[in-house]
């Protein structure tokens, strides 16, 4: 039964303290293990600006590569004169030390803190931070990250509705295309409408379908060895002629080695290089003989130039030479003078002018030759009768009065 | 005596209580004929208004909850709502609210008025402990008698949550059937029945302090009977959070 004493002194009471103790701490580690309630834990404060909150609130996610490590602290609008891209700013408050290390080693100052959507119907914003580089320092408490905001349901729905006006823009002129082509109008209307195309290119696509038999036909017959291509396939015939003609230049080639035959004799046979060797000596001698000429050739040559000897003076003597320019100058006053002569015969002065453009020497003469041709035939006829008739003129008629 | 002494006090004389219940179990005499009767008392007597209060938590979830679900869509998944809701948390708290109402008042009033007519001095006089033969057998029979109610409750809640949605929202049997299936799973319903088992024990460990500790006549009787009910009604609901965290933990059951 409980004591019923008016004061009590707390070592009476150890079993309560005791249970109200257990019990304190049995429900700290329940929320402690559950993760909602850590006391001990240290944060760091991080902040980032943005040109606008656009539904970031107090207690709103803060990730690290889609990883939760905190959670937004305090959003709160800049000065006015602050820019403009920079107008709300974010205190975010994160884990110091999470799964072991230091968040510093993660989050660095080359990491982005971007606003993005929790999803597509609400408006509700979190913050993702994206892992920085080495390259980047660590973070300082308080430190501003670079930012980027995502793209919002209202600006999707805004570039949304700006295609949808060019859409609309564009159906026009499509439908009058397309009611022209239903038509029949221009080449479209025709492709849809004429069945002539499609006829074509059924019959194309027969005649290939029969061309392809053909083909096949072709194949197959080569294949069967048919055929000089057939047999260039599978006659092994061909084959075995060239190998047996490539082992026979095979053999030639041997022989050549070896010595045998002209072919072979010319290659490895020394006689006839001798032989050869031989007449180019000879050739060699014959040459100096015909040195020999040439230098006799040279001294006729020096008389020659020197004007020793008939052909000498005949080249070197200049006589001969002044005495045959005046022949030819005479020549050629007398050719002058016939010159003249002709030119007056042709003009028609003198006999010879005259013979040879007076038409009337010809005329007579003309006249006289036929008149001696009648004469001739009139002669011939005379005596033709005379002949035939000599009593006629052989008469002699004595008549005495 | 100032408050945290008396917080303290109360505190200690509770775990003594329990701990002199529980180690009496291990000794005779046992007092199973009291034990099957507190379970009838405790269990059975308190079937109808815990199945009543189930039912209409059941049907008031549905009636709450539809018309939001229609608002986006989702009325095909009702049976998930009032399951959920239902089996994890309001079917255990609502049974527990009602048992310390109904039995936490009445263990108490019967202790307290025996502590006042004597009755528990000359039961000690004669050799009988009376954590022994009145508040182990209250306390066994709270602590199993309460998951099943809890488990009445639930049952006649989704019943009373399919009558409604067929009647007044014209949802089918079937489609409500299964999204109930749909909704529950093995962790939610181990959670809900994990969690009576320790209301039983505050709720009868509470009581049957109050009652004892009765003082000043018939209107201390009436003292302590309110001060049981209220107490294990407050104790009952800030338990049921660490306990629902802990499971939840534990069986890792989504909180969603």
């Amino acid at each position: 039964m409980p004591p019923t004493q008016k004061n009590l002194s707390f070592s009476q009471l150890r079993v309560g303290i005791f249970v109200l103790a257990s019990l304190l701490i049995l429900g700290f580690l329940i929320l402690n293990a559950t993760g909602d309630f850590n006391p001990f834990e240290r944060k760091i404060r991080l902040k980032a600006r943005f040109a606008t909150a656009d539904g970031l609130r107090e207690g709103a996610e803060v990730q690290l590569a889609g990883v939760t490590i905190g959670k937004v602290e305090e959003v709160k609008l800049l000065p006015p004169d602050s820019p403009e891209d920079a107008r709300v700013e974010a205190t975010l408050i994160v884990e110091e030390i999470f799964d072991g290390k230091p968040i510093s080693e993660r989050i660095r100052t080359d990491s982005t803190a971007q606003l993005i959507a929790t999803s597509i119907l609400a408006n509700d914003k979190m913050i993702n931070i994206t892992p920085g580089s080495p390259k980047g320092q660590n973070v300082s408490e308080n430190a501003v990250l670079n930012s980027t905001e995502s793209m919002s349901i209202n600006q999707l729905t805004q570039t949304g509705n700006e295609l949808l006006q060019q859409i609309n823009k564009m159906s026009v002129p499509t439908n009058e295309i397309l009611n022209k082509a239903n038509r029949g109008e221009g080449t479209l209307g025709r492709v849809i409408n004429d069945e002539s195309l499609y006829n074509n290119l059924d019959a194309t696509v027969g005649e290939t379908k029969l061309t392809m038999t053909k083909l096949q036909n072709t194949l197959d017959r080569i294949n069967t060895g048919e055929g000089s291509a057939g047999k260039l396939l599978n006659d092994p015939q061909l084959y075995d002629n060239l190998n047996r003609t490539v082992a026979q230049l095979e053999a030639i080639s041997r022989d050549l080695r070896a010595g045998r035959g002209t072919a072979g004799k010319l290659f490895s046979d020394d006689a006839l290089y001798n032989d050869t060797r031989a007449a180019i000596a000879d050739l060699r001698v014959s040459a100096v003989k015909i040195n020999g000429i040439a230098d006799d050739f040279k001294v006729i040559t020096n008389d020659l130039n020197e004007g020793r000897g008939t052909a000498g003076k005949f080249l070197k003597d200049e006589r001969l030479y002044e005495d045959a320019r005046v022949a030819i100058g005479r020549l050629n006053t007398t050719a002058e003078k016939f010159e003249i002569i002709l030119g007056d015969a042709q003009g028609g002065k003198g006999t010879i002018g005259k013979l040879l453009t007076d038409e009337s020497l010809y005329n007579n003469v003309n006249q006289t030759a036929s008149n001696v041709n009648q004469l001739s035939s009139e002669s011939t006829k005379l005596i033709y009768d005379f002949r035939q008739n000599p009593k006629k003129y052989l008469t002699i008629q004595f008549k005495l009065f | 005596m100032n408050l945290l002494q008396k917080f303290l006090l109360e505190l200690q004389e509770i775990t003594l209580l329990i701990t002199a219940a529980f180690v009496g179990l291990f000794k005779s005499p046992r007092y199973v004929k009291e034990t099957v009767k507190q379970m009838d008392l405790i269990g059975v007597g308190s079937l109808p208004i815990v199945i009543l209060t189930g039912f209409f938590t059941g049907g008031v979830l549905i009636l709450q909850t539809f018309p939001l679900l229609v608002y986006y869509g989702a009325q095909g998944e009702s049976g998930k709502a009032v399951s959920t809701s239902l089996i994890r948390e309001l079917g255990p708290v609502l049974s527990a609210l009602m048992v310390s109402g109904r039995i936490g008042s009445a263990i108490s009033a019967e202790l307290g008025s025996m502590v006042v007519s004597q009755q528990i001095d000359a039961m000690r006089a004669l050799g009988t402990d009376p954590y022994r033969k009145l508040v182990a057998p209250r306390l066994i029979a709270l602590i199993f008698m309460l998951p099943f109610l809890t488990v009445a409750a639930d049952v006649f809640g989704l019943i009373g949550g399919g009558i409604v949605a067929s009647t007044l929202f014209n949802q089918d049997y079937g489609v409500f059937l299964a999204s109930v299936r749909n909704g529950i799973t093995v962790e939610d319903i181990i959670s809900g029945v994990i969690k009576p088992l320790f209301f039983g024990l505050i709720i009868g460990s509470i009581a049957c302090y109050k009652g004892l500790s009765t003082t000043g006549g018939t209107v201390g009787v009436g003292r302590s009977t309110t001060s049981a009910v209220v107490l294990s009604s407050i104790v009952v609901i800030i338990f049921d959070f660490f306990l629902s965290r802990a499971l939840q933990s534990i069986l890792d059951v989504r909180p969603v």
